[in-house]
Order: C-alpha cells, then structure tokens, then sequence
C-alpha cells in the first residue's frame, strides 16, 4: 500500500474562509470541482504524487479551516510544513487584505524556511475582481511571495501554482546555499528576489489565466 | 437521565385531563388523530412503537420512561415532540405544553426582533418575503408573535391557504431564492451597517457558510431555510458571546429544523390528503412516485425526502423556527466549551477518545501513534460538528435519540460513540499507512449504514460507557 517516492512535503493551504481552498486541493489531486463545497473543518488532507528532475515528488496538502475561530487550534498543523498555499479570492477584498495577517500567522508557527505562493483564485469571476493583479503582485514582491492567479472552477493555473511551490521547496531542499542544516532546509528569505516572483509570474500570463 | 434544565413537573394546578391530541398540536406527530396511520418504522418493532405511543399519550409523560426507549430510537413520527421534551423543551405535563411553547416562541421572535429587525438587518435570502403568496398572512413585522405564532394547531383559514399552495404542488418559495452562491459572496455585507464591527463579522462568517451547510442541496437553496439558518445562528451567537458562531455549529443545526419541519408537513398532507393511499402519508419511507407528485418534489434521492418548506404557512414557519433554536440551544449550551476560543471543550474530548483507544484497544493505539497519526488530525470535526457529517441523515437522527436520552451527559456518550466508530473500522486502519489511515479517518464509508450497524455502534459505545462512567 505505501508508494515509493524520494521526497515527501508537507504543504498547507491557507487563508480566509469561502476563497476556494479546498476546491484548489480537489481540482489539483482528482481534477474535480464541487459546487456544493461545505467549509472545511478543521483540516482535511490529500496527496498527489509527481516526477521532477527525475524524482518521485509526494506532495502532502493539508487543507485548513479559515474561520479566525480555529487558528488556535490548526497552528498545530503547521509543524512540519515546507510549503505554503496563501489563497485569497479576487472578487472578494478582504480576503486579500487579510493576506498580512495570514503571512504574520505562518511567520509564527511554521519553520521559517517555508516556501509560500500566493494564489488569487476565482479568476474567473472577473466581472466581480475587486483586487488587481498589478495590486496583488506587487503585495507578494515586497513579501518576497511567488504569486498567481488561479481558477479551481475552470481549471486554470492550477496545476501551475502546486508545480510552482512543489520546484522551489525542491530547490531549496535539494540545492541549499550553505551551509546545510539538514532536512529543514535554509533559511529562505534572503536567497529570493524580485526575479523568481517573475519567473513564476510566466506561466500565468501565456496561460491567460484572468481571460476565462 | 441529566435533564437539560428542567424542572421537576408539577401536578398542581394543571389541566390533568388535557387533550388527547395535545401532542400534535406541539407540533409532534404523536397525537392519536394520525399516529395510528403510520407505518412503523423500519428499525424499531410493533412493540417498541406502541410503548412509545402509550407514553406520549400520558396527561403526565415519564420522562425516565422516555428516555429509556429513546436509547433504542426514536419512531421517526414521534421524534418531533420526543426531542422536544428529552431536551426540556416540552414540560412533560401536558397541559402546560401550550402556554409554556407558546411564551418560549415569543421570547425567541423577541431576541429577532431586537437583534436583527430594530438593528435594521435585511434577509438576503428571500425566506421572509415568501409570506407574500401565501395569503392570509400579509403581515412581516415580525412582531406581533403572540397572536400569530400559534401553538400548533392548524386555523382553517391555514388550511385552506395550505390546501392551494399543495394544489400548486408546492410553492416556488425560494423564487427568489439564496442570493449567495457558491464563488460568489458579494452579498453577504448587506443590511449590516448599524451592526457593532464584531457582530457584522458574525453574521458576514454565518452567510457565507449557509450555502456551505451539510445538508441536501434541494434543502439549501429554498429562501426559507437560509432565513432561518441565519436568524437563529446569529440569535444564538450573540447570545453566546463567548462562544460566537464557529464554523460548523450550522450544521448542527439542520437536524432541528429538518425534523420539526417534516413533522408538520407530514401532518398537514395527512390532514389535506386523508385520502391518499397509505404509502404517502409516511414519512418514513422512501417517497413514492404519488406522493412524490402531490410535494412537488421531482427526483427525490434515495431515502430521502424533499420537501417544501413554503408549503407551510408563515406562522408555523415561525413556530418551527423558534421550536428549533430552543432546542439546538439545549442541545449545545451542554458543550459550549467546543466552541470558546482554543476550543478546549473539543481538546478534552479529543483526548479522552485517544484514552478509550489506549486501554481498549491498544494495538489500534500502538498503530496510529506509529504512523505518525494525531487524534485531533482527524477528530476534530467529530467533536466540532458532534458527528453530524460523518454519517447519513437518517442514521444521525438516530444517534441523536440516544443522544437526547442522556439528557445534558451526552458529551460522555459521544467521547465513547467516537472511540466505538475507530473501534468498528480498527481492521482496516490497522492494514494502513498513514495517508489512507487519513483518508479513511476523514470520508468514514458509512453511507451505506444501515440502522443495524448503527445500532451495533450504539451497544459498542455503551459498553465503553458503562466502563468509565465519569466521563464527561
């Protein structure tokens, strides 16, 4: 029943309550969409198994509840976590101003070498955006966070943004800059720049993932 | 059995020889006019049903008695009112029923009218203005309770405004329906401006969970339904300031209303519909395509019941709403700890499951603590929301029964209901890493329980029970 793999990491996905976090997690581990979604409680998990640079990659996502209420309470899952999914919904502002609070939340409770994307999801909403990518890419550049926008429901920039955070926790992991502290990994925040939020940035623009 | 609150029934002063059908006119169905027309229900004997039809029929009902049969489940006609006074809802003596429902309803329409009308909170979902095409009832004040809001007992005028919207097989009630929908939250800041910063945030959460609601679809989209989900769940909320409204206690509250709701609707059909064939008038068995029809309903799910809450009239879709937060209180007053900040209640619970495993079964224990695998990674939600999603509607109605016949103990039987559900699928975890341990722990297979398997985890849990009696 256990599957071989080289690498196991731990990602959990956060943000405000009603943005799409869990459909995110179903479209990227069954390509499924639930329009009848009921929010999360506490945490739910899956996992989806990839190849990279020759490398079997099992990707563990931990999808959290976003009410204020259980933060006491799923800080706990943090522990452990290599990667991060912050997930706002673009037609809903407070779910992007609450990205500070989220990040300060990470910050607090997980390693400090946790790699995070931000992901803008229900690009498909556009009629309703309340939040532009200009506006939200600028916010990840200055918090050093790769960024993109996405849509659970159409399936777009999905595979893109969990492929995204999957090769940088690998870079880091795999490919430290000195000196190795062990399975951790370094600490992160000064290794990345401007350019990488770029480099991820791509594939969302030829995906033209806001034209859906 | 711990009653929720109640006090000792008094036999002083009371109408002893009231009304046989009181019952019913509570809202139950257990009043002799249409009890005898129901089939019994499929999990419980002749015997069992007529034992509890004979208490209920009591001037004075014995709660003990009650409580008794209720561990072995409720029939399902019966349950409306069996709830209602397990919980101390309901005053056994009978004929005090009226007169204390009647203030209780009132009390509630009071908290809504002080809460959320004279704060200027408008419904989004358009339960409120269904009132509109149903005649009689033009008036949406919402104040003048003790006039309409009445004990239960159908007027004629209800009638025959009843009989109309059934002939239009079922009201279009949520014609304008749940404005919010999945993706789309742009309406839940509506009406909300004289609110304080803290409870606009209540009820901004509380709308736009109710779409997300665990509960048929067929159900969440009737305007009524949304309205009532949101004037009971803020009412309790800022009520409960120290608990608030968490995610999922909106769960918790669909079996309330789901089963006073039928209970009505049930009565009304028998009562409009005398002559129908004896199929339809049970509730609890799988529609047929007769009644399916006469509700309205177009392809029911397996052995479950649409229905239309718009066929009722607006005043006993007051009573059920305020019947339903009375009783949803009792039930999570007992474990508002659950839902207070760091939600300790639900810690504690959560480790006392991990301690039934550990001296019951301590290959399981050895197992999961082997795999890296921590009870609150996947109990949580058994705790949050008491089990309400992990199993199908009617079996949960079920184990709310033998819940309910606990009185306020019944966080102890729950601990040990949710070691008996690890105890039932030790095998198959057993056989598991960590990963399917999870997935399995998180979409338990029980959609295809039947009442035996229920019934079977009922006798497991009482014997955890029965060994570690202080559990609480």
């Amino acid at each position: 029943m256990t599957e071989e793999y080289d690498y196991l990491f731990k990602i959990v996905l956060i943000g405000d309550s009603a943005v799409g976090k869990s459909n995110l997690l179903l479209r990227y581990t069954r390509n499924e969409f639930n329009v009848e979604s009921q929010a999360t409680i506490g945490v739910e998990f899956a996992t989806r198994t990839i190849q990279y640079d020759g490398k079997t990659i099992k990707a563990q996502i931990w999808d959290t509840a976003g009410q204020d209420r259980y933060r006491a309470i799923t800080s706990a899952y943090y522990r452990g976590a290599v990667g991060a999914l912050l997930v706002y919904d673009i037609s809903n502002r407070d779910s992007f101003e609450n990205c500070d609070r989220w990040l300060r939340e990470l910050k607090e409770h997980a390693d400090p070498s946790v790699q995070i994307l931000m992901a803008g999801n229900k690009c498909d909403l556009r009629h309703l955006r309340n939040v532009s990518t200009e506006e939200a890419r600028t916010f990840a550049q200055h918090h050093n966070l790769s960024f993109i926008e996405t849509s659970a429901l159409h399936s777009t920039n999905v595979e893109a943004a969990f492929q995204t955070i999957i090769q940088e926790i690998y870079k880091n992991v795999v490919k430290p800059s000195p000196p190795d502290n062990g399975g951790g990994g370094p600490d992160q925040h000064n290794k990345k720049g401007t350019g990488e939020v770029v480099d991820i940035e791509k594939p969302a623009k030829k995906e033209g993932d806001c034209n859906c | 059995m711990a009653e929720f609150g109640r006090n000792t029934p008094s036999n002083r002063g009371g109408d002893e020889h009231s009304k046989i059908n009181s019952q019913s006119q509570q809202g139950g169905n257990a009043g002799q006019h249409h009890q005898s027309e129901f089939r019994p229900a499929s999990f419980l004997s002749e015997e069992s049903i007529k034992k509890q039809k004979q208490l209920l029929t009591m001037p004075l009902i014995d709660l003990d008695a009650l409580a008794e049969l209720a561990w072995d489940g409720v029939n399902p006609p019966f349950r409306s009112v069996v709830w209602k006074l397990l919980l101390g809802y309901l005053p056994p003596l009978q004929s005090k029923q009226r007169v204390t429902v009647q203030k209780k309803r009132k009390q509630y329409w009071g908290y809504v009218d002080e809460l959320i009308t004279k704060c200027g909170v408008t419904d989004i979902w358009g339960g409120s203005q269904g009132g509109d095409n149903r005649g009689s009832d033009s008036d949406h004040s919402d104040n003048d309770s003790s006039d309409n809001s009445n004990d239960g007992s159908l007027g004629d005028a209800e009638f025959a405004t009843l009989s109309v919207n059934l002939s239009a097989k079922g009201t279009p009630l949520a014609a304008n329906g749940a404005r919010l929908s999945h993706g789309d939250t742009s309406g839940v800041e509506e009406g909300m401006k004289q609110l304080t910063e803290s409870n606009r945030q209540t009820l901004r959460q509380i709308r736009i969970d109710i779409p997300r609601t665990h509960c048929p679809t067929w159900l969440v989209e009737q305007g009524e339904f949304g309205s009532m989900m949101e004037r009971i769940l803020y009412v309790w909320a800022v009520r409960h300031p120290a608990a608030g409204y968490v995610q999922g206690i909106n769960d918790l509250l669909v079996p309330f209303i789901t089963t006073f709701a039928e209970s009505y609707i049930e009565s009304f059909l028998q009562m409009t519909h005398r002559h129908m064939p004896q199929d339809s008038q049970n509730l609890q068995h799988t529609a047929t395509p007769s009644s399916n029809s006469m509700r309205g309903v177009k392809g029911a799910e397996e052995d479950d019941h649409e229905y239309k809450l718009g066929i009722l009239p607006r005043t006993i879709l007051r009573d059920i709403e305020a019947d339903s937060y009375w009783c949803y209180s009792k039930f999570i007053d007992v474990i508002q700890d659950n839902y207070t900040f760091a939600q300790k209640g639900v810690q504690m619970q959560v480790r006392a499951v991990e301690s039934i495993i550990q001296t019951r079964c301590p290959d399981l224990s050895l197992h999961l603590k082997k795999e890296g695998i921590e009870f609150l990674q996947f109990s949580f939600r058994w705790m949050n929301c008491v089990l309400v999603r992990e199993f199908p509607r009617k079996l949960y109605a079920r184990l709310l029964d033998a819940y309910f016949s606990k009185g306020t103990e019944y966080p102890a039987l729950h601990v040990c209901v949710c070691a008996a559900l690890l105890y039932r699928f030790k095998d198959d975890l057993l056989g598991s890493d960590f990963q399917d341990c999870l997935m399995t722990l998180q979409h338990l297979p029980t959609d295809k329980w039947t009442f035996n398997d229920m019934n079977s985890l009922l006798q497991r849990s009482y014997e955890f029970l029965s060994q570690r009696p202080n559990l609480s």
